[in-house]
This record gives structure tokens, sequence and C-alpha cells, in this order.
């Protein structure tokens, strides 16, 4: 050790030792171990060298999460016919209220296959926010097992899927065994949101979320959508496209003295196609959330 | 900078780095933080300084940097969007880590939790045992004379902190700490 005795270190670590504060942290405290020190100075393939890449991830994976991420924002891509989670690109009836659009999209959600046993729910995603560039995420929620989050910054490793409820996680299985009940749904999502402020926002974009990003099956799907049906407050924009030039339904609700959110809906498919925030003054948007994909697969994130 | 000393340069400041960046991330990334700081050091040795005290700044104002690019990142989510960030991120990993690792009684986790997010990481770094006061101050972005300010009113609120510990012990009728 290089110590300065005129600073009292070693006296002062004596001190924080009795007291109950080791104050070291290691790697090995987390399950962790540093690299060896060849590690950085032997030539490795590029690949190999990826930063930020856990151990039980391939590179080759990467490259092809990175591939995908090129071609996607190149050439943005509409549902995938085969996927019935995936958003459309067109809708056909002329619905003038919320309700119209609400109710549609709750029905036909209601009758959509039950896909919710798979290994993951993946989710394709372009977000916005401020004047960064579009950034794609794609997300493997994992059934049982661990799923992974891959965004501009690489991948990250997420847990089982699991849903905050009740001051308590949900796992998938019992997530999507909630009651399909919007009236429990609602108390469950106002108990959950009782504390943040304009609760009935929150309670909006917790259903809206789930919708957009979640296993839920098709009853519990057309449960959320009549929970967000019948928050006041929401109004209807009419047909409107979103950032990729897909056509939905706009719904807007009002968050006082801050923003509004915007839902752009495809009743026809049950789907949230984007979610924007928009600043009332200037109509600024800080955050905008494009949904590409989302749906059931049993094809676990690539691994070599 | 040859192999050998690269090797003696981790070695020395690894341990530190990582509870540098520990008090402010999660401990994969900072982890993450070290071994992309000497990912860098490596591929710029020929930049590096020949002192070595200024060769160990060089390194730290490098690590500053992935620290704050590593929570610039993170708090970049925008609220609107933290459904799947809550998958990953909640609950926060970084407290209940680093406490539990540091933490071995209740007094100690008393004292811990009283204490800023500054002062948690100036305990860590001196904590980690292996770097001179000049250098820790160097790792903090400080000036020694501010570092050493720094530390006296750190131990203070720590002898405050067992204080009101002891206190509290006492007027519930005792007890282990």
């Amino acid at each position: 050790m290089t110590d300065d005795p005129s600073d009292d270190l070693e006296e002062f670590r004596r001190e924080l030792a009795e007291l109950g504060l080791t104050g070291a942290v290691k790697p090995e405290d987390f399950g962790l171990e540093f690299r060896s020190a060849e590690s950085f100075t032997v030539p490795v393939s590029k690949l190999e060298r990826r930063r930020r890449l856990p151990r039980w991830i391939p590179p080759t994976f990467v490259a092809a999460a990175a591939a995908v991420l090129v071609v996607a924002i190149v050439v943005p891509k509409d549902g995938d016919p085969s996927n019935p989670g995936s958003p459309g690109a067109s809708i056909s009836p002329d619905f003038t209220t919320v309700a119209q659009v609400l109710d549609r999209a709750a029905e036909v959600s209601g009758e959509m296959p039950d896909l919710s046993d798979a290994r993951f729910w993946r989710l394709d995603l372009i977000q916005k926010q401020g004047k960064l560039p579009p950034a794609r995420l794609t997300s493997w929620l994992g059934h049982h097992e661990p799923g992974l989050v891959v965004d501009d910054f690489g991948p990250a490793r997420t847990p089982p899927a699991r849903f905050w409820f009740k001051g308590k996680w949900l796992t998938w299985d019992q997530f999507v065994a909630l009651p399909a009940d919007p009236v429990y749904l609602r108390a469950l999502l106002d108990e959950k949101v009782a504390d943040l402020p304009y609760p009935t926002y929150y309670v909006v974009k917790e259903a809206a979320e789930l919708l957009a990003q979640s296993p839920a099956p098709p009853a519990l799907r057309k449960a959320l959508w009549q929970v967000i049906a019948d928050v006041p407050g929401v109004i209807s924009q009419g047909r409107v496209r979103d950032s990729l030039g897909r056509e939905g339904y706009g719904l807007v609700f009002d968050v006082p003295a801050r923003s509004k959110v915007q839902y752009i809906v495809d009743p026809e498919k049950g789907t949230i196609l984007e979610i924007r925030s928009v600043v009332h003054r200037g109509g600024e948007v800080p955050y905008r959330g494009t949904f590409l994909s989302q749906g059931p697969t049993n094809e676990p994130p690539p691994s070599k | 900078m040859e192999t050998q000393e690269f090797g003696a340069l981790y070695e020395h400041l690894r341990n530190s780095l990582f509870s540098y960046a520990a008090a402010r991330l999660p401990a994969q990334s900072a982890l993450d933080v070290v071994h992309d700081t000497f990912e860098v050091v490596w591929a710029k040795r020929a930049e590096a300084p020949l002192d070595p005290e200024q060769r160990a700044a060089w390194c730290f104002g490098i690590a500053r940097n992935k620290v704050r690019q590593e929570i610039q990142r993170v708090q970049r989510k925008h609220h609107d969007n933290r459904f799947i960030d809550g998958m990953i991120h909640r609950p926060d990993p970084t407290v209940d880590d680093v406490a539990d690792a540091v933490v071995e009684s209740a007094t100690g986790r008393s004292i811990w939790e009283s204490l800023s997010s500054d002062d948690r990481e100036l305990l860590l770094v001196v904590a980690s045992a292996s770097l001179s006061g000049s250098e820790m101050a160097d790792l903090l972005g400080i000036s020694h004379v501010a570092y050493r300010r720094r530390v006296s009113r750190l131990r203070e609120r720590i002898t405050t902190g067992r204080d009101l510990a002891e206190q509290l012990r006492s007027a519930e009728g005792g007890g282990a700490a």
C-alpha cells in the first residue's frame, strides 16, 4: 500500500472496521470477478473484445442483433401476419368516439388465440428520446428463464419476466392468471399508482404498457382495454399516422400542467402502434415509443 | 507502457476503481467500468504519462468518464419508458448490493444509511486500501486539500452516526451492534 501517513487512513479504516463498516467492496462480493491483465493485452478477435458483453452471450449474437437493428431502422417492418401480436398497417372502419375505438380493440383482443404459454415474449420497438436519434430495443421476456434486452448500448440480461403489483412481483404465470375483470384490474392499478401524481394518468399508462409489452392473454387484454375505456378524460383525435406512417386512431390523455400522452391504436388488431409524450407548450415530443411487433416465441435469444 | 507495467497498474488500481464505480452503479456495471477503463488504457498506452502518479491520475480520468457515461445512459431512460427498464432495474440493486457487502453490524448499517452518496463514495474509496491520499484525490477529481477536508467531515459524520446509533440502542433497551 502506498499510503500517506498524514491522512491517518489506517486509523480511519480501523475505526470503520470497529463500527462494522468494512467499506471495501470487491467483485467477488457480487459473484463477479476481474478479468486477468492478460485478457487486455493478448490480441483477440474483434468480436471477442466486444465491450459489455456478458460471458454467456456469444459475440456472434451481438453481430446478428446489430444487423437486425440496421435493417429494422432503415426498412421499418409492418406487422408480421404470422404474429398475432404484431401491430398492423391499416384500419378500415371509421370510428368517431373513444368508446368505439376502445370497444373494438377490446373485442378484437378478446378473440385472439391465447399464446401466453410461450417460452419468451419478444418485443421490438423504436424509441426516440428528446433530440437523440431513434434507437431500436428488442427484448425477450423469459417465461421461466432469464430474458434479454438489446438496445443501442448492447445486451443486458433480465431475470425471468416479472410484473410489479400490490407491492410484490408477479411471475409470468401469476400475471396471466389475473382475473380478466376490468373492475378488479382497475382496483389493482389504482392501488399501484395511488402515491403518484396524476394517478389516473398512470392507470392509463400502466394498462397501455401491459397491452403493448406483455404476454397478457386475450381475456386479460380485453379487460385492460376496458380499464382504459372507463378512465375519464381520454380524447379521440380520429385517424392519425404514427412515425412509420401506419394508420391508427389517436387517443390523447391530458396530464394537467405537464404534458399530454398520445396513444395511436389500431383497433382492428387490438394493438398500440405508438406512444408519445407531448409537452403542452411548444409541442415538443420528449419521448416516442413505436411498437414494431410483440408476440410469443419459443426461440430464445440467438446463441450462436 | 509494456505488458508488465500495464499488469502492475491494473493490479494496483482495479480494486479502488471498482469501489469508486460501485458507489454509483450496480456491481456488474461497476465491473464493466473497470474493464472498459483498462481497455482504453491499453489501447492508448502510447499516450500514457511516464510519471507513475500522473499515469494513475490519467486512468482515473478515464474511469470517471466511464462512470459518468454509464450514469447518463441509465438516466437517459425516460420516465415514459420504464416498463422494460423496470424488468431490469427494480428494485434498484445499487444501494442494497453495496450495503450488504460493506455493512457488518446494525450500527454500521445505521451509519451507512445516514451518509450521502458522496460520502458513501468517499468511504468506499478510502476503504479499498490500495491508494495514497493524493491518488484518492485524483480519483475523486478533487484537490488534495479538498479531499482531506472531505475525509475529515466524513469522519465527523461517522462519529455522529455512531453516537446516534448508540443513543437509539440505549433508548430501546440495549442490544448488540
